[in-house]
This record gives C-alpha cells, sequence and structure tokens, in this order.
C-alpha cells in the first residue's frame, strides 16, 4: 500500500505570499495514494523537519512529497530527514513551488494553481519511485594539485599538513606561479618573494609532497576517490638527482639572450636555466629549442663540462607517468590579456606601453632593471606614468564582460611603489569606478590619492599615441565632461586577468566544466564554491574566477579542507540515481557509450536462452563507479534500454500525465 | 572462383574503431549487369565461396513466376546458386535479414546495391553485425525498375518479361506485343534521385563505378516545405500521416532500426497509444524519424514499402540534410568505423544553442 504525505512549505512569506498553500495542501488531499497533507513555516528548519518524521510514525507514511525550494537547496536535508524516519530517501520527492512557482508570479489564484499542479506532478512520481540504495567506493587517499601558484602551494601544504600525500604538477620550471613575479603586495606593500619563498621552501622539504615540475597533465581517467592520472614528465637534460643547484652552468652557458618569460620578456635567460633565482626545485631545465647542443648536432656542450656532479644528461627523453590518485584539486592560474582587440592602446606597438605584469618586474629588485623604475624603450626614468584600469575587462562589446578584480589595487599599489620609488614622478590613474571591497582595500585607495597624491581620472582611453619621445593618452575626463590628454613616459595597462590559454583543453580532459570565458565552473556559486561539477575535482584561485592572493590563499584552504574531508572517510557514498540497463532490450549498438561524459559504458558479455539454445550476446554496462547520473545515456538510447534511476521514463510521463491531463 | 573475376584495390573506406577492425580483403571486380557474362559470374562466385567454405549463407534474390518480382532468397549450398538472380527488379532492400543472423555462427554473403550496401555498412557501425562476418557482394547498380511504373505503361495488358538495355527498356505483354520507353519513365523513384549507386564498402564488386543520377528534386521538395508556414506544414503532414495503418513496415525493413524491444511495441510507458488520432500519429512519425536521424542511409527502402504511400523520404531527408549541416559528417553507411554525429561529443561542433 502506498501511502504518501505532503508537505508545503511556506517558507516565511517567500512562497505563502503568492501561493495559498492551505489551498494546495487541501488540493494533494484528493490525490491518489495522499493519506496526509499539511503546511508549515518552515519546513526545512529542525521543527519542520521533525513533523515530517512524527507524521511518517504517525500515518504510516511510506513516500513523501515537500513541496518548497529547489531540490538544489535542501533536497539532501529532506532525504536525510526522510532516511532518518524509516523511509527510504529515494522515496522522497521535493516540488519545486518557490523557484519555479512563487517566484516568478504575482497572480496569488495563478500561483497557487501551478504548485498544485506542481505537487500533482510530484505526488504521481513518487508513487513510482522504488527504494534505492547508495553504493561504496574506495578512496585512494593521495591527491593531485595542479598547477604550482599560490593557489597549488598552499593547498598542497593544507593537505600535506593532514597527512596525505600530495604531487604538484607545475608546467613550468619552477613553483611560484604569478605570485613570484610581483614585487610588493597590497594592502600591506609587504615583499611578495619573502612571504612566498618560504612557502615554497616548505612545499620542497615536506616529506608528504612530490613537486613535479616542467611537467604537465596527459590524461585523466577514473572517477572520485580513483583517479587514473597519467603525467608528462618534460625532458629536462639535468639530472635532479646529482644536481646540486650551483649554478655552474647557467652562469656559463653561452646563450645568453633568449627572452625570460618570468621577466615578462623584458629580460634574459640563458639555454640552461632556473625561472628565478628562489626557484624551488633549484634544478635547471634546457630549453631544447634554443639549446645550441639540439640545433646544431652535439655541439657545445659547455655545461656538461662545466658541471662539477655531472648533472647533465642530453639524451634524457619525456616520460609518462601513470599515477592514482583520490582528488584532484585544480590551480592553474591566470594570463593577463594580450589586448590585441584594442590597437588604439598600442601594446606591443609602443615598448612604453605595457601590462600590470611588466611593471612587477619593473619594480621588483629581482627584476631586469634591479628594481629601478626604467623605461622599455631606453631605459630612461619615467617622469609620467599613466596606469589604465578596466583593460579589456568590463568590456562586453569586446569580448569580456567580467571585472578582473585585482587590477583598482594593484594599480593603486604600482601608483604608490613608482611614487615611492621616484618621487618626483606623476602618477595618473584612468578608471571607470574604484572597486575596494576588502579589509583595509578602501583606506589603501585613499592612502593612494592622498599621501601620495596619484591623480585619479574617471574615464576610458581612446588612444595612446607617440609624440617626441613620449606617448600622449587620450581620453574623456566624464566628471568634468571634456576630453584630456596626459603626457607619459610610461603606461600601464590593467590587462584582464583570463584564464590559461589551455584551461578549457584541460578541463575536457580533466572532464569539469569551465563557462564562456573558461573559467573553471563551480558546482554553485554560493553554497559549493570549491568544488567542480565532478566529483573529487576541486577549484582553488584565479583559474575559477579572477581573485587576489588572499582570497586564493582562502580558498585553497578550502579546498584542501574538502579533499582532506573525502579522505577521512573509510568509503565515499556513490550516487544512487544511477543509469542501468535492460539487458532484455538492449541490443548492444553502444551508441549510449560516445554520449556518457565519463566513459562509464563498457560492453559486457551475457549468456541468453533462445529457445533450446544459449547465446552469448554482447550488451552495455554500467560503471557504478564512473556513473554520476547525468542521464545523457539514458536519451541516447533508442530503444529505452538504458534508464536512469530515479528518472524512468515511467515517472517522467507520470509526471507529465499529472500537469497535462 | 570464376575467370572473370579480376583483383582491384581495396574500396576506400575510413580506419575502423578497434573493436570493429577486422583484416582487409582485396576487393575483386566482376562484369557488369547488361554483360551477358554477368549472371553467370555472379552465381560462379556465390557458388565458390559457399564451396570453398568462406561463407556458410548467401542472402540474395531467385526467380518467381513474377519475372517484375524476384524474391529474397536465402542459399545455403553450392548446388542452390543456379537459381540465383539479379536484374533490374531486385528492388528490396536485403540487408536487413543480417540481423536474423546476429548469432547464426558462420560467414554470411549478401549481394548489395549501392543503397543496401550503406545499410549494411550501418549495421556494422551499429555494432549488429561485425565486419567479418559479413561477405559484402556488391554490384555497381544502374538504377532499379519500378514494376508499377512498368504496368501501367504496358496499360491493360499483362507483362510477360522486361528486356532493359541501357538507356531504354523494351515491355513484352502476354499477348506477345513489344514496346519501348525510355529506361527513366520506368526507374523508381529513389533511383531517379541516387546519387550513390556503387557499394561503398565490398569484398567482390561487380561492374565498374557508375554515376548515378543527381536529381535535386527531393531537397526541391524539402526547400519548398521549409517556406511553408508551419500551420500549412502541419497541413501537409497531417494529410499523410493520418493515413498511416501503423503496419510498422517502414520500421521493419530499416537498417537502422535494429532494436529488439522497439519503443513503439512497449506497453511500460505505452509511448504510442493504440488510439488514432492527431497525436499519437504525429508522435509515431516523427520518433521513428528521429531515431533513425544521423543513422538514416537515405535507402529510402522505408518510403518504397509504405503501403499508403507517405513521403518518409522528405522527413528523412531534411532531418540528414540539418545533421549534415550541423555535423559535415559523411552520409551514414558511406564509412566504416562512423558513429552517429549526433551521439558523438567534439568540442568543435556547431553550437547552435548560444
Ligand atoms: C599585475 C598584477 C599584480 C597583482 N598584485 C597583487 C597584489 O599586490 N596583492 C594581491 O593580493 N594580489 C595581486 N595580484 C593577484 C595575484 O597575482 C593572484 O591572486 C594570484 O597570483 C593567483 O594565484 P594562482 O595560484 O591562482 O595562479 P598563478 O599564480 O597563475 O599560478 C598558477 C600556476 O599554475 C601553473 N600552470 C598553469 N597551467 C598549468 C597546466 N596546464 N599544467 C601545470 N601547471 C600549470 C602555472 O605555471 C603557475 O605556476 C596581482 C595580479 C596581477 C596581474
Ligand atoms: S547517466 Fe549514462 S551518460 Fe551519464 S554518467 Fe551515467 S552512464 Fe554516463
Ligand atoms: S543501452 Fe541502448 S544505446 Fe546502449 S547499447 Fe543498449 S540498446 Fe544501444
Ligand atoms: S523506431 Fe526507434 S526504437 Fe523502434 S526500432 Fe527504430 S530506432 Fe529502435
Ligand atoms: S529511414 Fe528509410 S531511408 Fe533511412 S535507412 Fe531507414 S529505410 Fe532507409
Ligand atoms: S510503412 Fe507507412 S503506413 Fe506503415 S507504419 Fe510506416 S508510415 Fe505508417
Amino acid at each position: 500500500m502506498k501511502r504518501i504525505g505532503v508537505f508545503v512549505c511556506h517558507c516565511g512569506t517567500n512562497i505563502a505570499a503568492t501561493v495559498d498553500v492551505e489551498k494546495v495542501a487541501e488540493s494533494a488531499r484528493h490525490l491518489p495514494h495522499v493519506v496526509f497533507a499539511t503546511t508549515y513555516k518552515f519546513m526545512c528548519a529542525d521543527p519542520g523537519q521533525k513533523l515530517i518524521a512524527d507524521a511518517i510514525r504517525e500515518h504510516a507514511l511510506n513516500r513523501v512529497v515537500v513541496a518548497a525550494c529547489s531540490p538544489h537547496m535542501h533536497e539532501r536535508t529532506f532525504r536525510k530527514a526522510v532516511e532518518r524516519a524509516g523511509v527510504n530517501p529515494y522515496l522522497m520527492e521535493v516540488a519545486n513551488v518557490r523557484e519555479q512557482c512563487s517566484w516568478v508570479h504575482r497572480d496569488k489564484p495563478v500561483g497557487t494553481e501551478k504548485a498544485a499542479a506542481l505537487v500533482a506532478a510530484a505526488v504521481a512520481k513518487v508513487a513510482r519511485n522504488v527504494p534505492l540504495e547508495s553504493g561504496k567506493l574506495p578512496v585512494e587517499r593521495r591527491a593531485l594539485v595542479v598547477g604550482g601558484g599560490i593557489a597549488g602551494i598552499q593547498a598542497a601544504l593544507d593537505i600535506a599538513e593532514s597527512g596525505y600525500h600530495v604531487t604538484i604538477v607545475e608546467r613550468e620550471q619552477s613553483v611560484g606561479g604569478r605570485m613570484a613575479q610581483l614585487d610588493k603586495t597590497f594592502p600591506t606593500l609587504d615583499c611578495s618573494s619573502c612571504i612566498l619563498t618560504p612557502k615554497m621552501v616548505d612545499v620542497g622539504h615536506h616529506p608528504m609532497i612530490e613537486i613535479c615540475s616542467y611537467s604537465e597533465i596527459e590524461s585523466v581517467e577514473g572517477y572520485v576517490g580513483n583517479f587514473e592520472v597519467t603525467i608528462r614528465r618534460k625532458a629536462t637534460s639535468v639530472d635532479p638527482d646529482v644536481c646540486t643547484g650551483c649554478g655552474e652552468c647557467w652562469n656559463r652557458c653561452p646563450v645568453k639572450k633568449l627572452p625570460s618569460s618570468f621577466n615578462m620578456d623584458l629580460g634574459h635567460r640563458p639555454a640552461i636555466y632556473v625561472d628565478f633565482p628562489q626557484a624551488i626545485p633549484n634544478v635547471p631545465v634546457i630549453d631544447r629549442a634554443n639549446c645550441t647542443y639540439y640545433l646544431r648536432d652535439g655541439k657545445c656542450r659547455v655545461c656538461e663540462k662545466v658541471c662539477p656532479t655531472k648533472a647533465i644528461d642530453f639524451t634524457l627523453e619525456d616520460r609518462l607517468v601513470k599515477e592514482r590518485f583520490g582528488a584532484i584539486v585544480m590551480a592553474t592560474g591566470f594570463q593577463t590579456a594580450s589586448l590585441q582587440q584594442y590597437p588604439e592602446w598600442g601594446l606591443g606597438t609602443y615598448p612604453d606601453v605595457v601590462t600590470g605584469l611588466h611593471f612587477e618586474r619593473l619594480v621588483s629588485s629581482t627584476g631586469p632593471t634591479e628594481g629601478k623604475i626604467k623605461r622599455p624603450s631606453d631605459g630612461k626614468e619615467p617622469k609620467s606614468v599613466v596606469f589604465v584600469l578596466c583593460a579589456g575587462s568590463r568590456d562586453e562589446a569586446r569580448g569580456r564582460s567580467y571585472c578582473s578584480k585585482a587590477c583598482c589595487m594593484y594599480s593603486a599599489k604600482q601608483a604608490i611603489l613608482l611614487r615611492e620609488k621616484i618621487p618626483q614622478a606623476q602618477a595618473h590613474v584612468f578608471y571607470m569606478d574604484i572597486r575596494t571591497a576588502g579589509k583595509d582595500y578602501e583606506e589603501f585607495y585613499m592612502r593612494a590619492k592622498e599621501e601620495y597624491g596619484v591623480n585619479y581620472i574617471r574615464g576610458r582611453v581612446a588612444k595612446v599615441y607617440p609624440e617626441k619621445d613620449h606617448l600622449v593618452v587620450r581620453g574623456e575626463d566624464t566628471l568634468l565632461g571634456r576630453p584630456v590628454a596626459v603626457e607619459a613616459d610610461m603606461v600601464v595597462l590593467a590587462a584582464a586577468i583570463e584564464p590559461r590559454a589551455d584551461a578549457a583543453a584541460l578541463a575536457q580532459k580533466v572532464g569539469i566544466s569551465y563557462n564562456r570565458d573558461h573559467f573553471f565552473s563551480e558546482a554553485h556559486p554560493k553554497l559549493r564554491p570549491v568544488e567542480s561539477n565532478t566529483g573529487g575535482v576541486f577549484l582553488a584561485g584565479c583559474c575559477q574566477g579572477p581573485k587576489d592572493i588572499p582570497e586564493t590563499v582562502a580558498q585553497a584552504s578550502a579546498a584542501a579542507a574538502k579533499v582532506v574531508q573525502m579522505f577521512s572517510k573509510d568509503a565515499l557514498v556513490s550516487e544512487a540515481q544511477l543509469a542501468s540497463v535492460n539487458e532484455a532490450w538492449c541490443i548492444g549498438c553502444f551508441l549510449c557509450q560516445p554520449v556518457c561524459p565519463y566513459k562509464a559504458i563498457q560492453p559486457k558479455e551475457i549468456e541468453e536462452r533462445r529457445g533450446r539454445d544459449k547465446i552469448k550476446r554482447t550488451v552495455s554496462s554500467v560503471n557504478t563507479g564512473l556513473c554520476q547520473g547525468c542521464g545523457a545515456c539514458a536519451v541516447a538510447c533508442p530503444s529505452g534500454a538504458m534508464r536512469l534511476n530515479g528518472f524512468t521514463d515511467e515517472q517522467i510521463l507520470a509526471e507529465v500525465d499529472a500537469v497535462c491531463l | 572462383m570464376s575467370e572473370a573475376i579480376k583483383t582491384a584495390a581495396p574500396v576506400e573506406g575510413e580506419p575502423m574503431p578497434a573493436e570493429l577492425k577486422t583484416a582487409e580483403i582485396p576487393t575483386r571486380r566482376g562484369p557488369a549487369p547488361g554483360d551477358p557474362e554477368f549472371l553467370g559470374a555472379l552465381r560462379d562466385c556465390c557458388r565458390s565461396l559457399l564451396a570453398e567454405g568462406h561463407v556458410q549463407r548467401i542472402i540474395a534474390y531467385r526467380e518467381t513466376p513474377d519475372s517484375l518480382r524476384p524474391e529474397v532468397a536465402f542459399f545455403a549450398s553450392p548446388e542452390e546458386t543456379g537459381d540465383l538472380v539479379w536484374d533490374l527488379f531486385c528492388n528490396t532492400n536485403i540487408c536487413k535479414y543480417l540481423l536474423d543472423y546476429r548469432t547464426f555462427e558462420g560467414r554470411i554473403g549478401v549481394v548489395v546495391k549501392g543503397c543496401d550496401a550503406r545499410g549494411v555498412v550501418q549495421l556494422i557501425n551499429d555494432m549488429q553485425i561485425p565486419r567479418d562476418k559479413v561477405e559484402i557482394i556488391g554490384i555497381c547498380c544502374p538504377g532499379q525498375i519500378d514494376p508499377a511504373k512498368v504496368e501501367s505503361a504496358a496499360g491493360e495488358a499483362w507483362v510477360s518479361r522486361v528486356v532493359a538495355g541501357p538507356d531504354s527498356v523494351e515491355i513484352v505483354t502476354e499477348e506477345g506485343t513489344e514496346m519501348r520507353v525510355p529506361l527513366e519513365s520506368v526507374l523508381t523513384d529513389r533511383c531517379l534521385s541516387c546519387r550513390k549507386p556503387n557499394p561503398p564498402v565490398a569484398d567482390v564488386v561487380f561492374g565498374e563505378d557508375q554515376k548515378g543520377r543527381i536529381s535535386d528534386e527531393v531537397f526541391e521538395q524539402i526547400a519548398e516545405l521549409e517556406r511553408m508556414s508551419s500551420a500549412e506544414r502541419d497541413a501537409f503532414w497531417n494529410r499523410h500521416f493520418e493515413r498511416c495503418i501503423r503496419c510498422f513496415a517502414c520500421r521493419n525493413v530499416c537498417p537502422a532500426c535494429s532494436c529488439t524491444k522497439c519503443v513503439f511495441d512497449q506497453q511500460e510507458p505505452d509511448w504510442l497509444a493504440g488510439e488514432r488520432n492527431q497525436a499519437n500519429q504525429h508522435f509515431f512519425q516523427i520518433t521513428r524519424a528521429v531515431h533513425v536521424s544521423g543513422r538514416c542511409t537515405g535507402c529510402e527502402e522505408c518510403d518504397r514499402v509504405c503501403p499508403v504511400g507517405i513521403p518518409l523520404r522528405l522527413m528523412n531527408k531534411k532531418l540528414w540534410k540539418d545533421v549534415k549541416d550541423l555535423f559535415d559528417s559523411p552520409l551514414p553507411g558511406t564509412k566504416l568505423g562512423v558513429r552517429s554525429p549526433l551521439v558523438m561529443w567534439d568540442p568543435k561542433d556547431a553550437d547552435s544553442f548560444e
């Protein structure tokens, strides 16, 4: 006997203002199998949940419908509530009468009628639900961190400190990421390296952390708790077990004038190099594309000759290493936009037009100018610098609608640094709005204006062009309502923060989603901000969206906490609403196989009776560890052999019938 | 093997995915239909395939008392192949019979035209039969004759036989009168617009590649339908759909319909209710067309067998046109190892939703 209870939530006035909840409960009482219906102010609150539990006992309910907010919000809450009262959690359905009803209607009778229909649909469905059981999945208690910027470093340290092994895969020679390129950091102006280097040393020495630098992700297979990752360890030409990092090789390499990407191409590096003096690991790599040995069939060999420990090995090759991990933290960070769509600003045309990252290298004492601000064209000390905010950000028409978040603050910082280093220099900042949400941020900005006399001009820059030995920045002062032209020795564009060029390709490899700007997508913007949509893959830092260092570090620690939480369990509970195959109907066409984004579908051989004969045939089967219950396969299957438990055709049709018939 | 058959280069095709892979069998060529040696060579070929144990069954055609309507026949021994025929009345697409041999232990030969061969390839690509289980005996098809068109050309008289030439046919009636009509006037509709008369994949091929007939008639009709208002289009299809008697012949002959439990036969849920109202008629038609889209080989067998003359080709071809425009994929059944573009992910896919 099916005995269904219906619980209609007021959600304060969120629902009750546009839906007559009493009427909805009353109409539910007349639906087939419904033996009890009531309303309550906040169903999700403790007393609301207790009300459900009590009703289950009192009225011997074996199925429950909760008419409330979106199942995204509280489906789990109510599943747990009914489970505690002895009902299988999958015999509970949520009717979304808030987001899909009360919030989108103004007219109460209309809202009430629709809510009643949604409840009828949920009742029709729950009557056809069957109990589902979750399985158990083992967990490999090792974490992979992709990207060794401050986000990856922080996440790795937190996970390792909790006692679990971590591998950091970093593409460059050294970990450190963008933060290593910065000079001082807002809002406290402490030196970036001084706070970063100790952390880099910690990851370098931590017994539970392995750094795979100069490496990339080749492929990711498997599923939450059981990923199988192939890492490409690019050939470094240096044996890390022997190298002591003495520096003989990179000091003596005759190829000296290669652009240093760490210095934003403003400085040079040899063919055998470390990214910067504090590099971790402190083992150089040979840039084979530019090394004389590789370009001219074995000539040169200077590094090999000077190396006191014989660490150079020109014959090393790329290695593919396969490893198992239980969780993955994505921390691949950002790059700044090339601004090709903005020829009017002259980035790439005029050498003295640079980006914020270039400026960081020009003020940094480890940079190409040893911290003396010199303009790139002729090395002269600039007497006037124009900073342009929102360079490529907040411009829907040319591709990026979002705010890059850190630019207001770092440009204020850079203006302050300019005024500190060259007190007689003028600093002008063109801005659209100044956004200083953050602790001590507004105060920092006010200091730039008041204490350091930075000149803020509200308006967009229309054009930058050279005149004599300087540049002219033309724009409009929108507060004064008139055009302005400012002479500048240097222009610093706060170029938009965007994901790494390969972010989308990497996301596809790992199997996570990304937004239209290619930032990795979080599972829920508010409630699950550090989880991706794929179980076991977490997000930290600028790869998920623009942010500054404090936010990056906070997110990295949060991601680490999620990993540790996962590792602290004996086994993972697998999803119960998974695909399953009706083998009798399946014809083994495998139209379902390529649509599965989680590679969960495999062929399987079964034996069957055909009359008096036994035959063997191949049918589809679902790996319950891999399946995420997305339902794509069930749609692709022509004959309906593939079904998604909890969303079977019968259940969906019953809902449709309840609404339409 | 007959002397007339000489070895030629293998027929082109995509590399197959691992599960479909089979040893490349070199394609051999035999004489063309119309050549006096043709039928003898075809029979010899089939006979030796059976005799030498390369195949255990051959699906082909056999004469019947009605010379315009040979029947599909299954040959199990070399002796039986004396009855085997292939002429311009082999309209039936026989590829679907392969499904009866899904669990047959042994190899099966099939004698196929271009359109039938695509069906065989589609069954292979839909993993209904492994490539190495089928010996594809292909014929470059000069076009098939519609018996109904011959009969109406003959008027009241009974047709006793038809002698086909390259451009015209001679119709001989029971009374012995002879009349000559242009070949095009009696060809089937589908052959009149057939662009791919040659088997795309085969182990033996008879005849040299045919050019086919490039008529845009179907696509012109589709363009006309696209220009209609939705009300006009609805009325157009309604006129056709309401005649459907749900005999399911269209599905049963279709090489893309290989389900053992078709949705239209299911009781729980009963997708297709028995009542013949407009909603149900439309539901059936649209569902069938969508299920085969991306896998429909354009053989037009469904259109041919429909007893009430519903122009199913228009629906199938329209869907094919859309799939091709969106995904730029080859016509289903023309390449081994190609899955329906509708079940494949590719980051480069057209994304018309944005
Ligand atoms: C000019 C400028 C000045 C700034 N100044 C400040 C400041 O003063 N204060 C502040 O709080 N914030 C500042 N920021 C913001 C700060 O730089 C970022 O918040 C922070 O660097 C983000 O760290 P991350 O680890 O997420 O990314 P990143 O630092 O970009 O690190 C990502 C790492 O991942 C690696 N990687 C990328 N792709 C792959 C791949 N496919 N495989 C393997 N490894 C990969 C990269 O090599 C890199 O090491 C500034 C930003 C800019 C642009
Ligand atoms: S529901 Fe189907 S397509 Fe989705 S993950 Fe599971 S098996 Fe794959
Ligand atoms: S489940 Fe459906 S789509 Fe998958 S192999 Fe079976 S019949 Fe084909
Ligand atoms: S109509 Fe659909 S379900 Fe029926 S046989 Fe064809 S593909 Fe299968
Ligand atoms: S739908 Fe019709 S034209 Fe298409 S493959 Fe099937 S029978 Fe041939
Ligand atoms: S062959 Fe024609 S009448 Fe029969 S089911 Fe198909 S469309 Fe309907």
